[in-house]
């Protein structure tokens, strides 16, 4: 009997133990919320002068027709003012939310909403299936222009709205009428277009002109962001209006260039098809797919496509011939590639994924939207001061990748695991020739940009770019000239966009 | 002896890196250990994107191998602490992406039986518990098209009856829930890995020196992405029916040694490979503690 009665002690313990350890179950929160939140944007300063910075697309302010502004006085502004009053004081929580998210910035909310479509769109097609105009493929080169697009929009689009904010200078609501519950800070800014309104439709406009099958989420999108600055109390419907004009007539001057910008022949195959069937056969030297099946290359006249930057000085930049295929130069770089995939560190690994951004993701043109989106809050900089940095860097991204890609396409450099299948990568081989590399040529031209806008950075963000460039490497798919050299074209991309900066009449 | 009804481990030595073959209906009472090291063999070429049969001529057929050590200790009568450590090789057929060879996760469960009713002839049911913590031995990578795991911590929780019949004959069944922590990849952000349900039904013949066994295994990510854009991502909801058998045979002139051998089938899926399995082992079993009362 004593035996049993410890028996029994055993058992309960045992059971016990397991109620604790099950209750641990219930107790782990495990939800990453889908929506980052973001701090309020309180700008440290409203950049009056903005409205005489230089545009990209040199914006003529009078060929802009906006609505008129009715006067503070007036019973039509009055009741606008009526109506902020009485949205902004029953504001319910779900406004608020949606309120909080849009007060981050919208220049800052729609490069988000890009980078996740671009994410979303990030798939290579099926080999041989015919082009899909409402499925694009956002590959790199098709995402950096994306963002350059973009941001070119909403800085083109903002600078003339503050041209007309001081022109017509209608004060913010709330110094107008104190009964409106403000939730966004007070600002001396005009609200007259609303820059909100200003961004969200030419964000719209654009985006949907690059996705076209995203057009109804991008008005709801649209709208609510509209909306959000009612609910706060910001805005009242004359100045959205007199945004969303402005906005889309930007956007339209901006789609214009897009569609003269020679990016329709880019994915032009016909050209390439015949190469691809000669190269298998008779030029084992040069690039070839190493995809089963073989896919034909990634845009392969994007190097053909117009840059932002002045094109003379760009195409200065082009990068130098990569070495012959039989000098000892090449030799060692290639067994350079060899020794670290044979000895491949966790940490090398690491470093590979972490700035691989393949397919599914916002691309790196997308990373270092990430990147500046970080500094750019920070910073604590206006709509159009914020608008001006992604529009400097995706201007200066997307011209480094075209002279990339027209290294690429005219060295047509074979990847390291096509002369010795025993390299093994830590990532997926691109479907396009090496030399050079577009993650070094993108980081050389977005960090050096950086640098400039962010001095107090400057280190961080080019050790960032030096560790994207050589992930390319310790990944196994580029060689050590690939990166240095793309990140030296990319460089003086970047020298482009600041001295673009230096002039643009912002510092 | 309590070996002639401890056999039964053996299973989970063939499906090592699987909650489900960890936990089994038999007690090895206090004092005893059982340790084992097996080999198993599992390859694929067909995954199935959700539930759609897919080839991907880029990675051609996926081969995993992995050691495993296993031990299980009869801390009393009543408890049993198990735990287990696959070393985990995974490599491609074709394409260029890199072998991935570590230390997969250590596993330790505490297995308690918590009831249990003598038919006499007509044989004894009882009912098993079971808790589990899983954690990552190295910092493997767990998002790449050719990974070893999801390098998660999990937790686990198992209920298991099983009904011993006379002549040896066995049913059990156990439902489970794993609960998956979120992980950091190397993207640098934290992605969700889907918990998930577990189900085991499991038939055979348990002696004292032969053991045999049939087994159905059922899982279901409670939440989770589909395989998109070709690549298997962590935040996948994996989902699977197995089946497969297990033999095990003592090794008559070696005291307490024995050999086992098995093999699963994937006969339906999501977001997995659908592979074929087949292990072989070792096992010695140890009376550590001498208890007279056992």
């Amino acid at each position: 009997m004593k035996l049993s009665n410890k028996a029994y002690v055993f058992k309960w313990k045992a059971a016990i133990m397991l109620i604790i350890t099950f209750s641990f179950l219930q107790s782990c929160d495990e939800d990453i919320p889908s929506i980052k939140s973001l701090p309020i944007l309180a700008p440290t300063k409203v950049d009056e002068t903005a409205g005489n910075w230089k545009t990209v697309l040199n914006i003529n302010a009078s060929s802009i027709s906006l609505p008129t502004a009715e006067a503070i006085s007036s019973a039509a502004y009055q009741a606008e003012l009526a109506e902020l009053v009485s949205l902004s004081t029953n504001r319910t929580a779900s406004q608020t939310n949606t309120t909080n998210y849009w007060a981050a910035g919208a220049v800052v909310r729609w490069n988000e909403i890009a980078r996740a479509l671009v994410a979303k769109y990030n798939i290579a097609p099926i080999v041989g299936a015919p082009a899909n105009p409402n499925k694009p493929f956002s590959n790199p080169p098709f995402a950096a222009r994306a963002y350059a697009l973009l941001s070119v929009a909403q800085y083109d689009a903002l600078v003339t709205s503050w041209k007309f904010k001081y022109q017509i200078n209608r004060p913010a609501p709330a110094s107008t009428n104190a009964s409106i519950n403000l939730l966004t800070p007070e600002t001396t800014l005009p609200s007259f277009p609303s820059e909100h309104a200003v961004v969200a439709e030419a964000s719209r406009k654009v985006l949907e002109f690059l996705f076209p099958a995203e057009k109804e989420y991008l008005q709801k999108l649209a709208d609510e962001n509209k909306n959000s600055r009612k609910w706060a109390g910001a805005n009242t419907q004359s100045d959205l209006d007199a945004g969303t004009s402005l906005g889309s007539q930007v956007a339209t001057l901006v789609i214009n260039r897009a569609k003269t910008d020679r990016m329709s022949q880019a994915g032009s195959q016909t050209t390439f098809i015949d190469y691809f069937n000669i190269a298998r056969i008779a030029e084992s030297d040069r690039w070839i797919s190493l995809e089963l099946p073989y896919r034909p290359p990634m845009l392969p006249l994007y190097g053909k496509v117009k840059p932002w930057y002045d094109s003379v000085s760009a195409f200065a930049a082009l990068p130098p011939a990569p070495p012959s295929l039989s000098s000892s130069e090449f030799k060692n770089a290639l067994q350079e590639v060899r020794k670290i995939a044979d000895e491949r560190t966790r940490e090398q690994w690491r470093i590979a994924d972490f700035w691989a951004d393949g397919a599914g993701t916002y691309t790196p043109p997308g990373h270092w939207n990430l990147i500046a989106q970080e500094l750019i809050i920070e910073s604590k900089w206006s709509e159009v001061r914020s608008a001006r940095a992604f529009s400097l860097m995706n201007r200066a991204v997307m011209d480094a990748g075209i002279l990339c890609w027209y290294s690429k396409y005219q060295y047509y450099l074979p990847r390291p695991s096509q002369l010795d299948p025993a390299i093994k990568t830590a990532t997926g081989i691109p479907n396009f020739p090496s030399y050079t590399s577009g993650h070094a040529s993108f980081s050389g031209a977005a960090a050096t940009l950086l640098a400039y806008l962010f001095p107090t950075q400057a280190n961080r963000l080019l050790n960032q770019a030096d560790e994207a460039a050589v992930s390319r490497l310790y990944g196994g798919i580029h060689y050590r000239f690939d990166n240095d050299r793309g990140k030296e074209c990319g460089a003086k991309i970047g020298q482009l966009a600041v001295a673009w900066a230096q002039a643009d009449g912002a510092n | 002896m309590q070996f002639k009804i401890t056999i039964g481990f053996v299973l989970m030595i063939v499906l090592s890196a699987q909650g489900q073959g960890m936990i089994d209906g038999f007690m090895r009472g206090r004092g005893n250990l059982t340790t084992a090291l097996s080999y198993s063999t599992e390859s694929y070429d067909t995954y199935y994107v959700k539930d759609s049969a897919v080839n991907n001529p880029n990675l051609g057929t996926i081969s995993t191998t992995s050691v495993n050590l296993f031990a299980a200790f009869g801390a009393t009568k009543y408890l049993d602490v198990v735990i287990g450590l696959p070393f985990v090789s995974a490599n491609a057929s074709q394409g260029y992406w890199s072998t991935q060879s570590a230390l997969q996760d250590f596993s330790i469960y505490l297995k308690g039986r918590v009831y249990e009713k003598d038919f006499g002839a007509l044989g004894k049911l009882s009912a098993i518990a079971a808790a589990g913590y899983i954690m990552p031995a190295s910092n493997y990578v767990p998002d790449a098209p050719v990974a070893i795991g999801h390098r998660s911590k999990n937790l686990e929780g198992r209920l298991l009856i099983q009904y011993r019949l006379p002549f040896g004959l066995f049913v059990m069944t156990q439902g489970g829930y794993i609960q998956r922590g979120n992980i950091t990849i190397d993207r640098g952000y934290e992605v969700s890995v889907p918990d998930a349900w577990d189900y085991v039904v499991r038939v055979g013949g348990s002696y004292k020196i032969f053991y045999a066994d049939a087994w159905l295994n059922i899982q279901r990510a409670r939440s989770g992405t589909n395989i998109g854009a070709g690549v298997p991502f962590p935040t996948n909801a994996v989902s699977y029916q197995r089946a497969g058998f297990t033999l095990y045979s003592s090794v008559p002139p070696i005291k307490n040694l024995g050999i086992s051998a098995g093999m699963s089938f994937t006969l339906s899926g999501e977001n997995i490979g659908k592979a074929t399995r087949i292990s072989i082992g070792i096992v010695y079993n140890v009376p550590v503690i001498k208890d007279k009362n056992n």
